[in-house]
């Protein structure tokens, strides 16, 4: 699954930017609020015109493909056009710099074939992102747009950790495809902050201990693998630790 | 113009330079934050219109070796991005739901 990445032409998007936030959660939790899409219509809402946002949250989520490898996990999605949509489903700056959250409209070829890859396993058209979960603390995203990103998770304690979140593309040629990766980074920080907030929240209801089990929909697939492969390994590492 | 920031042909954004030609993320954001929503409102107003025109300005010289005043203008382009969520979005600076959340740019590319 994760192996014929290495056809991906990673060497190419040298062009890099790199987030870091301290959360105050387990790094399990941040995992959790990347590797489902379905809150998207919802969290995100006000991040796109009415127009797109009631017609997004009517239609719901549901991913095209998933997949589980051992430890690891992907999610892929479909993705859309938007230079295709009606002007009043865009903000006025996506149309001004044709890009946005997405990446850029005027996507550069990569010159592979995404088979090769293992991307796109759905063969989607048009196809949104790949989303692989390397276990246990390493995301690489690939975007339909030619553009990709890692996220890194790194637990300080039980209730803190270290989230870093970079971005490659293509180096611009120009100010307009400069302008169109400046507005996909200032997106990916505005959604990311909705994402993050929930997250001290949700640990201090886990540590009052009031909740013990957590029903998962289908959708959240990927995050009862990864708490299931957790807890395996840990008890795993309890037992070769048990005195005897 | 004696003192300008910008390329003669786009005088008429000259006053929002000194505020918004900022050269990074940080920087762009910190002045987001600390901006009113009128003062953004019109920026906005005033550099969408000349929006593709100053892209077109700027495609004229290679990124690595762009005048002052080109990538003085660059730079304004990125503020326009930056304050285009408040003012498309928001109807404030910041995010919404984001609490006490945050996340710094360390490493951007140039120029």
């Amino acid at each position: 699954m994760v192996s014929k990445l290495e056809n991906y032409p990673f060497h190419l998007q040298s062009e890099r930017r790199f987030y870091r936030a301290t959360v105050k959660s387990n790094w399990k939790l941040y995992m959790d609020a990347f590797q489902e899409f379905y809150h998207a219509p919802v969290l995100h809402a006000k991040q796109t015109p009415p127009e797109w946002s009631i017609a997004a949250q009517q239609a719901g989520f549901e991913a095209p493909a998933y997949t589980i490898d051992g430890p690891h996990r992907v999610v892929s999605t479909a993705g859309v056009h938007p230079w295709n949509l009606e002007p009043n489903m865009l903000k006025p700056m996506e149309l001004i710099t044709r890009s946005g959250l997405f990446g850029p409209w005027d996507a550069p070829d990569l010159g592979y074939e995404q088979k090769d890859a293992g991307i796109n396993p759905a063969g989607c058209d048009p196809w949104g992102l790949d989303s692989f979960q390397i276990f246990p603390n390493f995301v690489i995203l690939v975007w339909g747009q030619s553009w990709y990103l890692t996220y890194h998770y790194w637990p300080t304690s039980h209730n803190t950790h270290v989230f870093e979140g970079t971005l490659y593309f293509v180096p611009p040629k120009n100010a307009h495809e400069r302008v169109a990766q400046e507005i996909a980074s200032v997106s990916f920080k505005e959604y990311g902050l909705q994402d993050a907030n929930t997250l001290e929240a949700t640990q201090t209801m886990l540590e009052s201990r009031v909740l013990e089990r957590f029903p998962l929909n289908d959708q959240e697939v990927l995050c009862r693998h990864l708490h299931q492969v957790a807890a395996d390994w840990v008890d795993d590492y309890k037992k070769q630790h048990a005195e005897v | 113009m004696a003192g300008a920031l910008l390329p003669p042909e786009f005088s008429e954004l000259e006053p929002f330079a000194p505020v918004w030609c900022l050269a990074t993320e940080p920087e762009r954001f910190a002045q987001r934050m600390a901006s009113g929503m009128d003062e953004m409102q019109a920026f906005y107003d005033a550099i969408t219109p000349r929006a593709e025109e100053a892209m077109n300005y700027c495609d004229r010289f290679a990124l690595d070796d762009l005048s002052t005043d080109a990538q003085n203008l660059l730079h304004l382009l990125y503020s326009m991005v930056m304050v285009s969520f408040p003012v498309e979005c928001w109807g404030q600076p910041r995010v919404p739901d984001t609490g006490a959340a945050y996340l710094d740019l360390l490493v951007e590319p140039g120029p």
